[in-house]
Parts: C-alpha cells; sequence; structure tokens
C-alpha cells in the first residue's frame, strides 16, 4: 500500500490523506547533530550529546514542521556496514523502508570522511537528501563547498544547515514538501574481485549484478572469516571514497586540517594522565559528593521532604482521607505509614526525584562538554584488565544515575562478551543515583564511612570484573572512539536534556513506587510479608541489624532505591547506630537490581542471565553484610 | 585538498619513504596510512571513515593514541594501533 505514492508526491499539493504518511529517517555518523535536526523537525527532546553512542534505541514522531510526515532518528554510523548492534539497527531499519526519504546528515567539514555513505545510500537507489550541517564550523575554517554544484553532480537535494541555530531548516522542510523524486541509481566501480566474491559465496550466476550493501546483509556474508570480511570492506570502501574524492575535486576545496599539537589548556588537562585523574576526582568531589550528595540528596530533601511533604502534604492528606473515607484498612492504603500517597508518592517525589535530578544534571552538563570520551580514555587500561574497553565508561557512568539505562546503553559496547560483563557490574556494584543519595546522606557525618563503603564497592567492582574477565572466552576488547571537541556546554540544551532524562525516569519509577505500595499494603493485610519478614529476622540479626530493618530491605527487593530511602527514613528516626547504618547502607548498595533493572536485563540478556546473575547478587550482598558486621564487631570499628 | 593518494588499499610501496606502524610514530608526526595489517580489525578503523590514503597527525600516544585526521580526532588504542602501517611524512 505504501509504495504507490512514491510519484504522487507533488509540487504544491495540499491534500494529504491520512494514508500517505512519509517516512522520513534521519542517518549519518555519531556526533553530527541528528538528534538535534530530528529535535527541529518533531518539536520534541530526543537527547542531545557531545559523544557518540546516545541514540541507542529507534525514536520517531510526528512532524510538527512537516504535516503528513512521521520522522525516525537512527544510531550513529559511517556506512550501513555494522559492527556494534545499534549500528545492526539502523542498518535494517534503512535497508528495510526503501519508500523513505533519508535524510544523511553530515558534519560538512569532514564531508570528505562521510560522503562514501550518501553514495552507499544511492547505490541502493534510495530516495536522499544530503544535509551538511555544522556548516558554521566549517566556515571558520575556510571550508569550501559548492552545494548546488554537488548537487547536480549527485542528483539529489544538498542542504546547508546549522542545527544549532535553526539555520537551514526552513530550507530543508520547504524541499522535503516540494517532494523527493527517486534519483538515478549510481554505479561505483569496484575491483573485479569483490564481484567475483559475491558470485561465489552466494551461488550466483555469474555477471548478475550485485550490491555489496546488499550481500553484507545476506546470510551468504556469514561464510566470510574476519580478515575475509575485513578485506572485501576495506577495499569497498576505498573504491567509494575514490567515486566521493573525485567528485569532491569539483565542488569542494578543504584547506590543510592543522598538525599543531592538542590545543587549548582545558583539552591537554583532560588528556594527560596526571592532571586528568586530580581532574576526574575533582569532578567526583565537587560534582558527585557536594552536588548531587550535598546539594540534592541534602538541602533538597530536607526542603521537600520535612518542609513541605510532611509539614503540608502528610496532614493534609491524612486528615482528608480519614474525613471520607471511614474503613481503616482503605485508608492505610492510601495514607498513613504505607500509603501509596505517604509512601510511594512520597518516596517518589521528596527522596528520589531530587537526587535523581541533580544527578541527570550533572551528567548532561558532563556529556555536552565532551568531557566522557576523555574520560574513556583515560580509564582503557583499567577497564581493559576488567575485560572492558573505555568506551564502557559510558554505560557505567549512566550506571550511577540509572541501572536500568544504562543496562540498554550497554548495546554501544562491540562484543557480547563486553556487554555480558558490563551487565554484570552494572548490577552488582554500581549504585544508582537514588540509592547513592540515600547512602551519601547516611554517612555524610562520618567520611571514613563513605570512603570504607566506596572502597568495598570499588573493590568488588575491580574483582568482579577481573574474575569474569580471565574466566570469560572471547575476543580481547578494543578502544577506538571518536574525541568531541571539548565544548562550553549550551545552557537550554542541558536543561532539555535533563528534563527529558527526569521525564523518563518519572514515568518509568513513578507506577513502579505505587504499585510497590500496593503490594506492600497487600502483603501487610494478608500477613504474607510479617511471615516472610519473620522468615528473614535470624538473617537480618546476624547482621546486626534491628528487625525493623527487615520491611527495607524486603521492599529492597521492589526497588533497591526504595530500600533505601526505606532505611533513610529509620535513620532519620534514630533507630540505627553507626555500625547498623554502615552495613545496611552496604547491603542495600550491593543489593539486588530493581525490577526495572532485572526485566531490561531479560530483556536484553536472556532470563537464564537475569535469574542467575541476581541470585549471584543477593548471595553476595549477604555474605558481605555478615562479613563486614562480623569483623566491625571484632575489631570494634564503628 | 588533501593531497592524498588513494590506492586499492593493499598495495605497499616499501621502496621509498620508511614505513612505520603507527604506534612507533613521535608525537606531532604527521604520516599517511597505507594498510592494515590486521584485516580482522579493519572495520574498527572503517567504522569510524578512516581508510588507506588518509593523512593523519599523532597528538599524543599514551595513554592511547590519538590522531588527528581531518578536523577529527580519534583514540585508538596501542593494540589497534599496532595493526596500521603508515609512511610517514616530512613535517615542517
Amino acid at each position: 500500500m505504501s509504495n504507490c505514492h512514491t510519484n504522487t508526491v507533488e509540487t504544491g499539493s495540499s491534500v494529504q490523506t491520512a494514508e500517505t504518511v512519509q517516512k522520513l529517517i534521519i542517518c549519518g555518523p555519531p556526533n553530527v547533530g541528528k538528534s538535534l535536526i530530528f529535535n527541529r523537525l518533531t518539536g520534541r527532546h530526543a537527547t542531545v550529546s557531545n559523544y557518540p553512542g546516545t541514540t541507542v534505541e529507534i525514536s520517531s514522531g510526528h512532524s510538527a514542521l512537516l504535516p503528513g510526515h512521521v520522522v525516525s532518528d537512527t544510531p550513529g554510523a559511517y556506512s550501513l556496514m555494522p559492527i556494534t548492534d545499534e549500528e545492526r539497527v539502523s542498518r535494517d531499519v534503512l535497508m528495510e523502508s526503501e519508500d523513505a526519504v533519508l535524510l544523511h546528515v553530515v558534519d560538512a567539514k569532514n564531508l570528505r570522511r562521510m560522503l562514501p555513505m550518501t553514495i552507499e545510500l544511492l547505490e541502493l537507489g534510495r530516495r536522499v537528501v544530503l544535509v551538511l550541517n555544522m556548516m558554521d564550523e566549517a566556515r571558520q575554517l575556510q571550508v569550501q563547498i559548492d552545494s548546488t554544484r554537488l548537487s547536480e553532480l549527485l542528483g539529489i537535494p544538498v542542504i546547508e544547515t546549522v542545527a544549532t541555530s535553526n539555520e537551514g531548516i526552513t530550507g530543508l522542510c520547504h524541499v522535503i514538501r516540494d517532494g523527493i523524486q527517486r534519483p538515478n541509481r549510481l554505479t561505483v566501480h569496484y575491483p573485479r574481485r569483490i564481484q567475483r566474491i559475491m558470485e561465489t559465496e552466494s551461488g550466483s550466476a555469474p555477471d548478475t549484478p550485485m550490491l555489496p550493501t546488499r550481500f553484507l546483509a545476506s546470510p551468504a556474508a556469514e561464510k566470510l572469516t574476519a580478515e575475509e570480511l575485513g578485506d572485501f570492506e576495506l577495499t569497498v570502501r576505498v573504491a567509494r571514497q575514490e567515486h566521493g574524492d573525485q567528485l569532491l575535486g569539483q565542488c569542494a576545496h578543504f584547506p590543510p586540517p592543522s598538525t599543531g599539537a592538542i590545543s587549548g589548556l582545558l583539552n591537554k588537562l583532560t588528556m594527560n594522565f596526571w592532571t586528568a585523574i586530580p581532574l576526574a576526582l575533582a569532578v567526583l568531589y565537587f560534582g558527585v559528593y557536594e552536588f548531587v550528595g550535598g546539594f540534592g540528596a541534602g538541602t533538597l530533601v530536607d526542603f521537600l521532604e520535612n518542609s513541605v511533604y510532611e509539614t503540608y502534604v502528610t496532614p493534609f492528606l491524612t486528615h482528608w482521607t480519614e474525613k471520607i473515607i471511614p474503613w481503616v484498612m482503605i485508608q492505610d492504603l492510601i495514607v498513613h505509614d504505607y500509603g501509596v500517597l505517604t509512601l510511594g508518592l512520597r518516596y517518589a517525589v521528596a527522596l528520589i526525584l531530587p537526587v535523581v535530578g541533580t544527578f541527570f544534571l550533572l551528567f548532561s552538563v558532563l556529556e555536552d562538554s565532551g568531557y566522557l570520551p576523555r574520560l574513556a580514555l583515560l580509564l582503557d587500561r583499567l577497564f581493559k584488565k576488567l575485560g572492558l574497553n573505555g568506551r564502557a565508561v559510558i554505560p557505567i557512568v549512566i550506571g550511577f544515575g540509572c541501572g536500568t539505562m544504562a543496562t540498554v546503553v550497554t548495546r554501544i559496547l562491540e562484543t557480547k562478551r563486553e556487554r555480558i560483563i558490563a551487565t554484570l557490574l552494572l548490577g552488582f556494584a554500581i549504585p544508582c543515583s537514588a540509592q547513592l543519595g540515600v547512602v551519601l546522606g547516611m554517612l555524610a557525618q562520618r567520611p571514613a564511612a563513605l570512603v570504607a563503603w566506596a572502597g568495598i564497592l570499588a573493590s568488588i567492582f575491580l574483582v568482579l570484573g577481573f574474575i569474569t574477565s580471565k574466566n570469560m572466552p572471547g575476543e580481547a576488547p578494543a578502544f577506538y572512539l571518536e574525541m568531541p571537541p571539548l565544548r562550553m556546554p549550551r545552557l537550554g540544551n542541558v536543561l532539555t536534556k535533563t528534563y527529558s532524562r527526569m521525564h523518563w525516569y518519572f514515568l518509568e519509577i513513578l507506577p513502579l513506587f505505587l504499585a510497590a505500595s500496593v503490594i506492600i499494603w497487600l502483603g501487610n493485610i494478608t500477613g504474607l510479608f510479617a511471615v516472610i519478614i519473620a522468615g528473614m529476622a535470624p538473617l537480618v540479626k546476624a547482621m546486626g541489624l534491628p528487625v525493623e530493618a527487615s520491611p527495607a530491605l524486603l521492599f529492597g527487593f521492589f526497588r533497591r532505591d526504595y530500600g533505601a530511602a526505606g532505611l533513610f527514613d529509620l535513620q532519620n528516626h534514630g533507630q540505627l547506630d553507626a555500625r547498623q547504618t554502615f552495613v545496611a547502607v552496604l547491603v542495600i548498595s550491593l543489593f539486588l537490581p530493581c525490577i526495572a533493572q532485572f526485566m531490561v536485563m531479560k530483556k536484553e540478556r536472556g532470563w537464564r542471565f537475569a535469574l542467575m546473575s541476581t541470585a549471584a547478587i543477593l548471595v553476595t550482598a549477604t555474605g558481605v553484610g555478615l562479613g563486614v558486621n562480623a569483623i566491625l564487631v571484632k575489631t570494634g570499628w564503628m | 585538498m588533501e593531497e592524498s593518494q588513494i590506492g586499492t588499499g593493499c598495495t605497499v610501496d616499501y621502496t621509498h619513504n620508511p614505513s612505520a606502524v603507527l604506534s612507533d610514530l613521535a608525537k606531532g608526526e604527521t604520516a599517511l596510512i597505507e594498510r592494515f595489517s590486521d584485516l580482522a580489525h579493519v572495520r574498527k578503523f572503517l567504522s569510524l571513515g578512516i581508510l588507506p590514503g588518509t593523512s593523519i597527525t599523532v597528538l599524543k600516544q599514551s595513554p592511547a593514541v590519538v590522531l588527528r585526521v581531518g578536523y577529527s580526532e580519534f583514540a585508538f588504542d596501542r593494540r589497534l594501533a599496532g595493526t596500521v602501517q603508515v609512511r610517514r611524512m616530512p613535517g615542517k
């Protein structure tokens, strides 16, 4: 049904029926402004960052500027030859949607490196618009591109844009609205060898025209060894590059890039080992400890929890609920100790949201500044010992915000082995920001305990990574990453991203918090929890904790942070002493991933993996709790 | 224009200019990529748009090799950088 409208999109035609929805797919290399163009066209907030690999899932939306069009954004790639899962996602989407108009977005100054993919898309006979984005930077470097001539040479529209300042977006919309004709199929001349390999492997008749891209996406290509595949792709890419260079020779001029050293003091400081380590520690101290821990988990939580919620909201809700609803059992569901509104909603809004919000704000600043790839560079050697490569800092750092989101982001890692190791480490030893905020709040008064807590967690992280990487077969990880320039983060963009992440988080957690409240209420009225808690009591006591900590630990099963928040509550009411606080905090930090993270683990890695790692996590957390308590009691350190 | 002569990607001319691997170059040296000796890893370079004939400048060798390619910068670990054969270009 949808392939009949290809030629019916006419100039100036304003009649669009519901059936002729035109698909627009944004594609191109990482970090060239695809998500920003997506946002401009749809008026939505896809997350835009200054590091490769933010768009893990395909996001789509109706275009606000182009009625009757649906725009999709794809993860970045330099060609349709995928390495990582996310690149495979892009390839499949681009290969499947024959009728879509492809907006191939490139960084104008790096057009030479990026044009081969435009050529690849045109070989497939797709309708393409080449978007030369970041024209401001190209102009500054005195790069000259005659886009009219390039458009004639390629037979497709070529549009210059500066997405950050909205320049050229209207022009782009005009071109799309006028309809994109299917261009003449472009032919690249490959060495004879390439044709022969394709014929041999796919068993097709000689001289059947075949495209390398289609061949590589077919099962026939799986018969090639890694070396043969590398050789094949290299030869194909070189031929496309030659084709592109020959075109650019007629319409573009690129002044030689500077051959000087690394520019900028800050850039130097972030890339030199001896200055970068103190800088990373400073970011950790001021960003995480002072800003997220002190301001988010301290000042903001105090204000929202004590000055707003407990002073006004809870008394108000309790008063009216008790007045309107006569049944105590139903009252308990809504208010009182475990009420949906006084526990679930309060935890979500007053305890967790400020912490997660401040973390995401910090993370957005770091990612927009281009600091994360530098951190990846710095930590690559350490991560190699854990069976990961430097690129894994991105999911790991996100894990300090939200383990669920981070588990999805492990898709940017190349090998299955790395994805498994990263998922495990996220589940075991990376506390999410909600836990982190609560932990920082609970241990803030005793820096020594905080250091010990961080030390134990870091040791588990390192030991677990080291053991897994030693025992798991597979290819050694490789590190290769683009280093985007350091940029001053733009306030608008930082706020937009923080907002969209908080929005995602809130939609994700609020229902779970409320559901957990209901389950706890059910567990309480049926007496089921009393039974489980009684069963847990010996273990909890063995860890030296008061029996009151059992519910918090049990509820931690529904969400780690939920349990953490419960402990925070206990401590605030003076029910935990120093040693108990420490042990409880440690156990809850190591504890089961929340339900959401468990579900994502299952989705990405399968049931077996999710269940087995969950069991291992439970055992480790309990074991560490028992051990640490025994040591503390014996030595009397706390 | 970069005066890059793009070959087939697999022929090497060892007779002229001294060849080296990427991880041997000194900081600040400029070179032309000649070939990739480990074809199993070549896709990692291709995925960043780095091909034979590309001119590169080494910005750092530690903790990983950092290159300027065109107007962008890239990092590779030393093992990967060791698979790239380059021809040194006369510096300024």
